[in-house]
């Protein structure tokens, strides 16, 4: 049978221009739908995978390396690597004090691992929360995590709990992460379904209930532990040590390996959520393992850092400016650039003002809120823009 | 590949949404569902896509039960063209037509090259070779249907339903759509609203009213002034495309006599 294309005369090579002097063109974009050929590319998007990750991870070790050599006593970068090397392989103390030895094994290396385990698993958990309720504002505490977290420290530092110690306050500040997030998720479900609205709603609303509470708390309480408190609220990695590392670096891992694997879930996923289901995702099996996975992760981090915002809600946005939306990428990609972010700006809290510390959080939303506005104007297009 | 719906109910806050449906799709044909806003058509497309489970009724495809088969199952069988675009995330062409490897894909499997062979065909088919590194939001709205349809092409499924394909596209592009959907020779289930659209392109058209279906034939037989009445509430003349030979109708709200049109600009 002839089709009506037949019929027509061939007008691929017209373009279709109004007449002129008319009020026909509303586009904004020219658009040209006969034009095969691939468009020049767009900015420095499409890199690839290895060369990405390769250049991140140089830039992890060279941050770490800078970070330890960075503080009242400067200590050489060969020096700091001796060091290091010295305890990993038990060789004999070399020509370095055992001040410096002190300094980099004790104290200023497990913190700066810390801190960049803390901004790689925030960074990710990123990635999983904006997956997950398809919104790009998204950020880990949005399951009131940080809230819960928070009633949790206040608890300990307020009524002086002891049990436990020295762990009582990473303890239940893991509790109130965990414990507010099942409320959260209690809430959001309907039918046996979660909805992503009804999930932010919930973490919101969740959110003010328990911030009351901390604040009440704070409010009736001694107001020698209110700076502890507020200090705690806004992010330390101070006092970190070697055994605080461990299991955040283990929920670290395991987090972004599962999360790794279900990349292509997750991509279709924020291609829609019917999208989703007719690519053959279980979309609802995935957002019930991705929202326990983020609890836990965050739950972990907030025990041993404090609540520090912005690096979730940031370094996802960031690394897709980049490398595009492309999950296999982009979790790698996040975690390494989370970790980079968050022990420079560690570095800045421990040395801007010493012997003084600046609580991360200040830090984290002072540079980072102004680079997401200026993201947002120099990416009109991007979020909404073109729609 | 034959699609069977046997009186399938679906209701929402105790409202009954879809009533006994039962529909045939013929291998190979082309199959309208038409029907007013609010009239079940995306609830049953829904349902036959697994995002919305019946309340009761089964849907097979070539007799196999569609709620039995797991979810990755299904998308290797049904793929499907929705009204939903990802927006606020920055994927490339390339990327969104690769989603449709999804379902053949293993949790420890990566893109091999055959998966990129297929992406490849499928764009060149859609008429969007080279297209794989643009950013999915520049493109008009033509070009992201096409898009959308080449990820369906690399699902590799017999079965394809589109809701409302040829919605908010331009003429040009709402025929290009459908030429395209035409000559991929799939077993097709298409929600559409046009009418005109539906007498041109299909083989076969289901009418549904307030959840039941009402008609079902081929489109000359169904597309008739009485039935569109009916269901529409409109009134319709009913002639013969002088490009097709196929039903052409034009449509006149109840009260407005539509001869005084027709005598006015064709005396």
């Amino acid at each position: 049978m002839r089709t009506l294309r037949d019929l027509a005369p061939d007008q691929t090579e017209v373009p279709d221009s109004p007449a002129p002097g008319s009020a026909v063109e509303e586009r904004v974009v020219p658009e040209k739908p006969y034009s095969h050929a691939p468009e020049p590319s767009e900015g420095i998007r499409r890199v690839g995978l290895g060369l990405v990750l390769a250049v991140l991870g140089v830039a992890v070790v060279l941050s770490v390396t800078l970070a330890v050599t960075i503080g009242p006593v400067y200590i050489s970068p060969i020096t700091v690597w001796q060091i290091i090397v010295s305890h990993i392989i038990g060789a004999s103390p070399g020509d370095w004090t055992a001040g410096q030895d002190h300094i980099v094994w004790l104290i200023r290396l497990p913190r700066v691992l810390l801190a960049g385990v803390v901004g790689a698993g925030l960074a990710v958990v990123g990635v999983a929360m904006q997956a997950t309720v398809r919104n790009p504002l998204a950020d880990p505490y949005l399951l009131g995590t940080s809230s819960g977290a928070s009633v949790g420290a206040v608890l300990v530092i307020m009524l002086g709990i002891n049990f436990l110690a020295p762990y009582s306050l990473s303890i239940l500040a893991f509790v109130g992460a965990v414990g507010s997030f099942v409320i959260v998720f209690a809430i959001s479900q309907t039918g046996g379904r979660v909805s992503p609205t009804r999930l932010i709603l919930a973490g919101v609303a969740t959110a003010y209930v328990l911030t009351a509470i901390t604040s009440l708390i704070l409010f009736l309480g001694d107001e020698r532990a209110v700076r502890t408190v507020l200090f705690w609220m806004l992010g330390t990695l101070s006092g970190a040590k070697w055994s605080y590392l461990g299991l955040p670096a283990a929920a670290l891992l395991l987090g972004i390996s599962i999360l790794v694997l279900k990349y292509r879930a997750m991509n279709a996923l924020l291609a829609g959520e019917e999208t989703a289901i007719t690519l053959g995702v279980d979309t609802q099996g995935l957002r019930r393992q991705l929202l326990v996975l983020t609890a836990l992760i965050t739950g972990v981090m907030v025990a041993v850092s404090g609540a520090i915002g912005f690096v979730g809600l940031m370094m996802p946005h960031i690394v897709r400016l980049v490398v595009g939306a492309d999950h296999r990428i982009v979790l790698p990609a996040s975690a390494l650039t989370g970790a980079i972010f968050l022990i420079w700006v560690d570095v800045a809290a421990r040395t801007i003002v010493q012997p003084q510390e600046i609580p991360v959080s200040v830090i984290t939303a002072l540079v980072g809120a102004p680079f997401f506005l200026w993201l947002l104007r120099w990416r009109r297009q991007a979020y909404g823009g073109q729609i | 590949m034959r699609l069977q719906v046997d009186r399938v109910n679906w209701s929402v806050a105790r409202k009954q949404i879809l009533r006994d449906i039962s529909i045939t799709v013929e291998p190979g044909s082309i199959t309208g569902l038409i029907g007013p806003n609010g009239s079940g058509k995306s609830s049953l497309l829904r349902c036959i896509y697994r995002a919305l489970r019946p309340d009761s009724g089964t849907i097979t495809l070539d007799g196999d039960d569609l709620r039995r088969m797991d979810s990755r199952e299904a998308a290797r069988r049904i793929a499907v063209v929705l009204q939903e675009y990802p927006s606020d995330f920055q994927f490339t062409v390339g990327e969104i037509v690769s989603m449709g490897r999804n379902p053949h894909k293993g949790m420890f499997d990566r893109d091999s090259a055959s998966d990129r062979g297929i992406i490849r065909d499928a764009l060149a088919r859609v008429g969007l070779a080279g297209f794989s590194h643009r950013n999915f939001n520049t493109l008009s709205g033509g070009e992201k249907q096409r898009v959308v349809i080449a990820r369906t092409l690399t699902q590799q499924a017999s079965f394809l339903v589109l809701d409302e394909p040829t919605n908010h596209l331009d003429i040009r592009y709402q025929l290009e759509t459908m030429e395209l959907v035409k000559g991929l020779g799939l077993t097709t289930l298409a929600a559409l609203h046009d009418l005109n659209i539906a007498a041109a392109y299909c083989d076969f058209i289901h009418v549904i009213n307030e959840g039941q279906v009402v008609a079902s034939g081929p489109p000359e037989e169904v597309l008739l002034p009485g039935l569109i009445e009916d269901v529409f509430g409109v009134g319709t003349m009913v002639g013969a495309d002088p490009l097709t030979g196929r039903p052409r109708l034009s449509f006149y709200l109840n009260g407005h006599t539509p001869l005084e049109a027709a005598t006015t600009h064709h005396p």
